[in-house]
């Protein structure tokens, strides 16, 4: 299984690749902890061979079961919002924190958020005040569900140009960053979950500052 | 601590905030007392608590707690950004799990009550209870008695601020 993973991750030879782990989502519900975990850190070693310098799983793709969130699941722990992890948050939403001027040397992308799929998720509560929720969270579930259908799926712009200076790992996501009101939720931008010690630097071209606005959970 | 049919909602984040803080504080001081005991403190439970929160107040997070807390709490709209990266961690670790936390907040008493029990102390448990390979080190060990201790020494002299400070001296 593991092998078969791997298989898939080696043809993904982007310079700047995106890990979407689409064989989890098929495959989690019949694998153990740790094949998941093997499967996981085989996401990291080729495609950083390949030249890939991060790894991301897409949270719109990658669906994890609940039972995932547990303590063995170390790479994923960030469960039932009692958070014993760090992690870092970066916003990549290229209109925010930038300079008209620089906006052009700016490489972007854009990712499609369904609400009802993404593992996590930022609530900015008030401004300046954010809350990482898991989708397991059952007001962040109340939430999505208060959320109109048609606004529940999203594409946003983000940045393309954020690496880590320790870049040995998978436990990076790109996570939706969500409004509160009226109790429904509005999807508004982009954000790195970053969890664990590794740091998330922009790369030369990028100008501005990347303005990590979340850092460290017990 | 006011609870209950906090519905304006500066005032519900505020008590959201509040809350926050005090579950953070209290993890701390659940993480030495899981540590004290693994080391071998022995003795009565209320002491080994007390000495756990005398050495957070005054050697480890209570005064950054505390800090946070008074800026939150004298702003106009109870919504201060923080700059300083240490206060930036401080303020993640005090909103993770703050959409149940205002929930609670604002549905009253037994709302509030229900989620103490069934949310607040169990997850502080849970937290607070993880010890990490680095602090079972010898010389990590040897630090954290030391501190302990002079966290306790100091307690006599510890002169508590108006609000997080005075409510902690109070704890014991």
């Amino acid at each position: 299984m593991v092998e078969e993973a791997k298989k898939l991750l080696n043809k993904m030879h982007a310079t700047r690749a995106i890990a979407t782990v689409s064989y989890l989502r098929s495959n989690a519900k019949t694998m153990d902890i740790g094949q998941i975990q093997a499967v996981l850190q085989a996401a990291s070693g080729p495609l950083r061979r390949g030249g890939a310098t991060s790894v991301f799983l897409d949270a719109a793709k990658v669906c994890l079961d609940q039972d995932m969130f547990d303590e063995e699941a170390s790479v994923l722990s960030l469960s039932g919002g009692h958070s014993v992890l760090p992690y870092q948050c970066i916003l990549l939403n290229p209109n925010a924190f930038f300079q008209e001027r620089d906006k052009q040397h700016l490489k972007t992308n854009t990712v499609v958020f369904n609400l009802c799929e993404c593992d996590f998720a930022i609530i900015q509560h008030m401004p300046n005040y954010f809350e990482v929720v898991t989708r397991i969270d059952p007001i962040f579930q109340a939430l999505t569900h208060n959320t109109p259908e048609e606004e529940r799926v999203v594409k946003v712009q983000c940045i393309d140009n954020i690496s880590f200076v320790h870049d040995d790992s998978y436990d990076s996501i790109i996570v939706p960053l969500v409004a509160h009101h009226d109790n429904k939720l509005r999807v508004v931008a982009s954000a790195l979950l970053v969890v664990e010690s590794m740091t998330a630097v922009k790369d030369d071209c990028i100008f501005g500052d990347s303005m990590p606005f979340a850092c460290r959970a017990i | 601590m006011q609870t209950g049919e906090a519905r304006d909602p500066f005032k519900s984040h505020r008590e959201a905030l509040l809350l926050g803080a005090v579950r953070v504080f209290c993890t701390y001081v659940q993480h030495d007392v899981s540590r004290m005991l693994r080391i071998g403190f022995e003795g009565d439970p209320e002491i080994i608590f007390r000495a756990a929160v005398k050495h957070q107040m005054l050697r480890g997070q209570g005064r950054h707690i505390a800090s946070v807390v008074s800026k939150i709490i004298e702003h106009e709209t109870h919504t201060p950004v923080f700059c300083d990266e240490a206060e930036k961690a401080l303020v993640a670790c005090i909103m993770n799990g703050y959409s149940e936390a205002k929930s609670a907040v604002e549905n009253g008493p037994e709302a509030y009550e229900n989620y103490k029990n069934s949310c607040m102390i169990p997850g502080i448990m849970s937290s607070g209870s993880t010890i990490f390979p680095s602090e079972d080190v010898a010389d990590n060990v040897d630090t954290f008695i030391n501190s302990v201790r002079k966290g306790i020494d100091a307690w006599p002299a510890f002169e508590p601020k108006p609000g997080f400070e005075t409510i902690v001296h109070r704890m014991v």
